[in-house]
């Protein structure tokens, strides 16, 4: 099987096959642009993406290489959340800042099945939490003051739960 | 010697004689110090502008509490207690616009446009107080536009005015989606109907002014409208100074006529006529069961601002005294049967 190399932001180069890069809209239309020789040597660089994160996205890609192709996007349908496999969230039990950097990567690489399932995954880690707790969870910094806060809840009066 | 000194005295004297008005008008020496006259002057009109003042601004310069008191006779009277002056602490962090000193990560607006897409209604609020990004994605068009879309069901009492084809501008868009999803999506329709069996006591309603009265006859009953207002004084931030342009308005996501605005409907036997109470604020309010034990009987008590700090017993309320009451009703302006002109329609085909 042919194999294609890619190059992270910190420079480290990971052989793939080309199938599996190819689960990448984004890789897959760089070499059909470019026009890149699978038999080339060439080194594909994505400096959007770390070291670590993209030996996770490799991860998922690998599991997932035989998937049929996810279907296109209805924006006139609820997305479901409770659809998330097993394996899928066992692979994203991960800290906070991983699975952010997951849904980044899977964005940039265009791949929509990863981007869906880490998505999915942090909005349910959301259901029901207090703000602060959301934040506490992800380690995200609270850069409301008090008044702009106590403006947000008022506003969002709608959607509480009585 | 002496003669020498005499002549000298006269002489000053004379010149200060010749010093006309005129001369001490156009004096180069500044004469800084007001008039004693003056400043009576000044006393005078400050106390008459005090005077002169509306009784609600004065209310703004008022600083205190009523206390009860027991007189010696055992009667009880309330006094006013001043308080000190609030003031200011000059220290950065009890100021209020102080921001939490919390290290933590700031992601991109991309992600949380991402994550967006997969919040449910009922975690909106939760999701907009992360943080400021996730905040601004839920003041775009684009998130409502998309809330709508993923959650649009062609019910039957859909006001037409909230049907796909007549959502298309962005003004109001926020407002219009709320309204829509209560009448569509199901979580938000089980709640409505649980909290109809949890009536809520019209007492919640102390301290909002009545913005809006009127009532409706129909056959056997008669409906009454209280549309009451929270006095709050928060607004979207804005940059200071910063006044929106006609465009900028037409583009307001957020724009919401009834925003802290709810309606008070009270549904009587037959039509009472009831003394006008608009731009009052509802001080207290009874719902006791009437004396024939078959429905209620609602006293409402409003007044002005100032007294609604003041005990009942007080006179300056404007008493309502509505029975047979029936049913009693405070609805949100997201509630379904809030009248508004959205749902006017539908609201008068179902009498």
């Amino acid at each position: 099987m042919p194999n294609i190399k890619l190059r992270s932001s910190d420079g480290e180069t990971f052989e793939v096959d080309v199938e599996i890069a190819k689960c990448s809209v984004t890789i897959k239309t760089m070499l059909e642009d470019l026009g890149m020789d699978e038999e080339e040597e060439e080194v594909v660089p994505l400096p959007n993406v770390n070291s670590a994160i993209l030996k996770k996205v490799i991860q998922w890609s690998t599991y997932h290489k035989d998937d049929p192709p996810p279907p296109e996007d209805d924006e006139n349908k609820e997305k479901r959340t409770d659809d998330i496999s097993s394996w899928d969230a066992d692979f994203l039990k991960v800290d906070q800042g991983t699975l952010f950097e997951l849904i980044l990567a899977a964005n940039y690489l265009d791949i929509k099945g990863l981007l869906d399932v880490t998505c999915k995954t942090v909005a349910n880690m959301i259901k029901g939490k207090a703000p602060e707790e959301i934040r506490k969870t992800f380690n995200i910094k609270n850069d409301f003051t008090a008044s702009e806060e106590e403006q947000v809840r008022k506003e969002n009066e709608w959607c509480e739960e009585k | 010697m002496s003669k020498h000194k005499k002549s000298g005295k006269k002489h000053t004297s004379s010149n200060l004689a010749d010093v006309t008005i005129n001369d001490f008008a156009n004096s180069s020496v500044c004469k800084n110090r007001i008039k004693k006259s003056t400043a009576n002057v000044n006393k005078v009109l400050q106390k008459q502008l005090e005077d002169d003042k509306n009784w609600d601004e004065k209310t703004d310069d008022f600083e205190g509490n009523f206390v009860e008191q027991e007189n010696e006779d055992g009667t009880i009277s309330y006094v006013i207690q001043k308080t000190e002056p609030r003031r200011r602490k000059k220290t950065v962090s009890s100021s209020e616009d102080r921001k939490y000193e919390n290290t933590g990560n700031e992601y991109p607006i991309d992600i949380w446009f991402l994550i967006s897409e997969y919040i449910r209604p009922e975690d909106v609020g939760r999701f907009a107080g992360i943080c400021k990004a996730s905040y601004e994605v839920v003041s775009t068009a684009k998130f409502w536009f998309s809330m709508y879309k993923r959650y649009y069901k062609n019910v039957p009492n859909l006001p037409e005015r909230l049907h796909p084809e007549c959502l298309f501008r962005k003004y109001g868009i926020r407002t219009s989606v709320i309204r829509a999803l209560n009448f569509m999506y199901k979580p938000f329709i089980s709640r409505l109907k649980s909290l109809e069996r949890l009536e809520q006591h019209p007492d919640t309603l102390k301290k909002s002014q009545c913005v809006l009265m009127w009532h409706k006859k129909t056959e056997n009953q008669c409906l009454y409208f209280f549309k009451m207002k929270v006095n709050v004084h928060h607004h979207r931030t804005q940059k200071p100074g910063h006044r929106p342009d006609l465009l900028e308005m037409l583009d307001d996501v957020f724009a919401n006529q009834d925003e802290s605005c709810r309606i008070l409907q009270v549904t009587c036997k037959h039509l009472i006529p009831i003394a006008p109470v608009l731009g009052l604020t509802l001080t207290s309010a009874q719902l006791n069961l009437s004396s024939e034990l078959r429905s209620y009987k609602l006293q409402l008590w409003f007044g002005s601002e100032i007294q609604s700090c003041k005990p009942l017993s007080t006179g300056g309320n404007t008493l309502i005294i509505l029975e047979p009451v029936i049913n009693v009703r405070v609805l949100d302006w997201w509630h379904p049967l809030y009248p508004h002109s959205h749902n006017l329609e539908y609201l008068c085909n179902q009498e």
